[in-house]
């Protein structure tokens, strides 16, 4: 009877050997010295098996952890030492600096940054009050300069001590900050030239009566003073036209589709391009419509196709297209002409501005208006010396509705 | 106030010298909510504080959880110090495994006379 007992004993230990923790000794009645053991057995087995789920849960937690950690959307690293040297960095911070993760460790944080004294400065005092820095700091590694916004939390050790840092993308940020910029500069004019155009309309309107009256006199001379008025009310007119449609009320709003101011900016685009310019016109039958002014419409496109043209003296490539994507309609224009410096992008869309000797500085503030009234955006992307890209998103009612 | 209180698997007595008694029955097996019973049984015996005896002779054994539960229930902050009382081969493995696993936090020991256990636990009274 003992040897079948201890058999079992063996039996049961051979099993938790192997892990198998749910297995248990029976006790006898006996009460004696071998269910001792056996109570012993089972108890050490309950504290294995307990063990074992926790370290799987404690595995899990740590996993997820890891991956929270890797794949946030914020940019995570670690920094110690004087000179606040990376010695650890997420997924996140290697993807959007274009490097791999390797390539960061042991490098400087603040070396990474535009303005490096500045950077330290700030890491230094995130890390100490608490808070996020107010300043957008811009990290260069080669690529596209990084924008990004910084906390920091310290971690061990003292002043010097490890810091957890987390970095943000900013340049969703900035591009609404920038977009904000220009809505209130676009709302701005738009009050000022409706004022204007509504006085200047007036008073044309007055000349426009008095040169008619006038032409009724026969004399030669002042027929020839009655055509220069013509021409300056003419001149007049036109202006007050472009102030007018800056401004928000003077719009009248279709349903359009906006194929037909594409294609017609197409035919003008190919008689006016000189012959060292290839133009191509990449439009789709039809396109869900848009609510805008349509020869307000026509008129942009227009001016982005002489942009374009004007921007390639020595020739290149101009491309006009329109289509649909994520219920948007894009209608995009296109050149490989001299491009903008960062300067003159910055002011790109402000309405007056232009670096053409005979430009009105109109043409892009227009486009930005329209976008803005139709609930679109407007884009642009360009590199000096390598061309650019303006392209206008516009909402159709579906998509406005369901925003 | 009543001075015991009968469980499922055994009852819990207030002695005239203020010692708690917990006495299990014979060939129990002790889970988690036998030991709720009986705490809630000591909570409604004691007063301030308490010296708790235990009569583990007869039990047959006594899960992980029950044991952990008895060792960090927060009745233990006002207990002065707990004596097991065991007779055998199984409650002296089942007491010296909650001594040296569960780690109550009170003075705990094991002891084979009732005697020596009541005048160890009248050492620690207050």
């Amino acid at each position: 009877m003992a040897d079948e007992r201890l058999g079992l004993l063996q039996a049961v230990l051979l099993q938790l050997a192997s892990q198998d923790y749910d297995v248990r000794v029976p006790v006898t009645d006996a009460r004696d010295e071998l269910d001792a053991i056996g109570v012993g057995i089972n108890l050490l087995a309950e504290e294995l098996g307990h063990e074992r789920s926790g370290r799987a849960r404690a595995q899990a937690l740590l996993s997820d952890a890891v991956e929270a950690y890797e794949g946030a959307p914020a940019m995570f690293c670690s920094v110690e030492g004087p000179e606040r040297i990376i010695v650890k960095c997420n997924r996140t911070m290697a993807a959007l600096l274009g490097v791999p993760g390797d390539a960061l460790l042991g490098r400087s944080l603040p070396s990474l940054a535009m303005a490096p004294t500045k950077m330290f400065a700030a890491l230094e005092h995130v890390a100490t009050h608490g808070g996020q820095a107010s300043e957008v700091f811009w990290l260069h590694l080669g690529g596209d300069p990084l924008p990004v916004r910084l906390a920091a939390v310290r971690v061990s050790g003292g002043l010097l001590g490890r810091l957890q840092v987390v970095l943000r993308d900013a340049r969703a940020d900035l591009r609404a900050e920038e977009h904000e910029r220009e809505r209130q500069k676009m709302r701005a004019l738009a009050e000022l030239s409706g004022g204007v155009a509504h006085d200047l309309n007036n008073l044309l309107a007055v000349m426009t009566m008095v040169s008619s009256a006038a032409r009724d006199v026969d004399q030669e001379e002042l027929h020839e003073l009655l055509e220069d008025l013509d021409a300056a009310v003419r001149g007049g007119t036109n202006l007050a036209q472009r102030l007018l449609a800056v401004s928000v009320e003077s719009m009248e709003r279709l349903l359009v589709d906006p194929t037909c101011a594409v294609r017609t900016a197409g035919r003008l685009a190919r008689r006016a391009a000189s012959p060292t310019v290839a133009v191509s016109v990449l439009v789709p039958d039809s396109l869900p419509a848009v609510s805008v002014d349509p020869s307000e419409l026509e008129r942009v496109v227009l001016n982005l196709v002489t942009n374009g043209l004007e921007a390639m003296p020595h020739g290149g490539s101009l491309s006009i297209e329109a289509d649909l994507v994520d219920g948007l309609v894009r209608v995009r224009v296109s050149d490989t002409g001299v491009g903008m410096d960062p300067a003159t992008r910055v002011r790109a869309v402000d309405p007056l501005f232009t670096t053409r000797p005979h430009g009105n500085g109109f043409g892009l503030a227009l486009a930005f208006s329209l976008c803005e009234r139709a609930g679109g955006a407007l884009e642009i992307q360009t590199a000096e010396g390598e061309g650019t890209t303006v392209e206008l998103r516009l909402p159709t009612p579906s998509r406005r509705g369901a925003a | 106030m009543p001075e015991t209180v009968e469980l499922q698997k055994g009852h819990v007595h207030r002695c005239d010298d203020g010692i708690i008694e917990v006495i299990w029955n014979d060939d129990v097996c002790v889970e988690v909510v036998d030991i709720e019973e009986v705490l809630a049984a000591e909570v409604s015996l004691m007063g301030e504080r308490a010296t708790v005896l235990v009569d583990a002779r007869r039990v047959r054994t006594m899960s992980r959880a029950a044991q952990r539960l008895t060792a960090e229930h927060p009745v233990s902050e006002r207990t002065d110090a707990v004596a097991i009382l065991v007779d055998g081969p199984v409650s002296r493995m089942l007491g010296n495994f909650f001594l040296s696993i569960s780690r109550p936090r009170y003075p705990t020991r094991l002891f084979a006379d009732p005697t020596e256990a009541r005048a160890w636990l009248r050492s620690h009274c207050g």
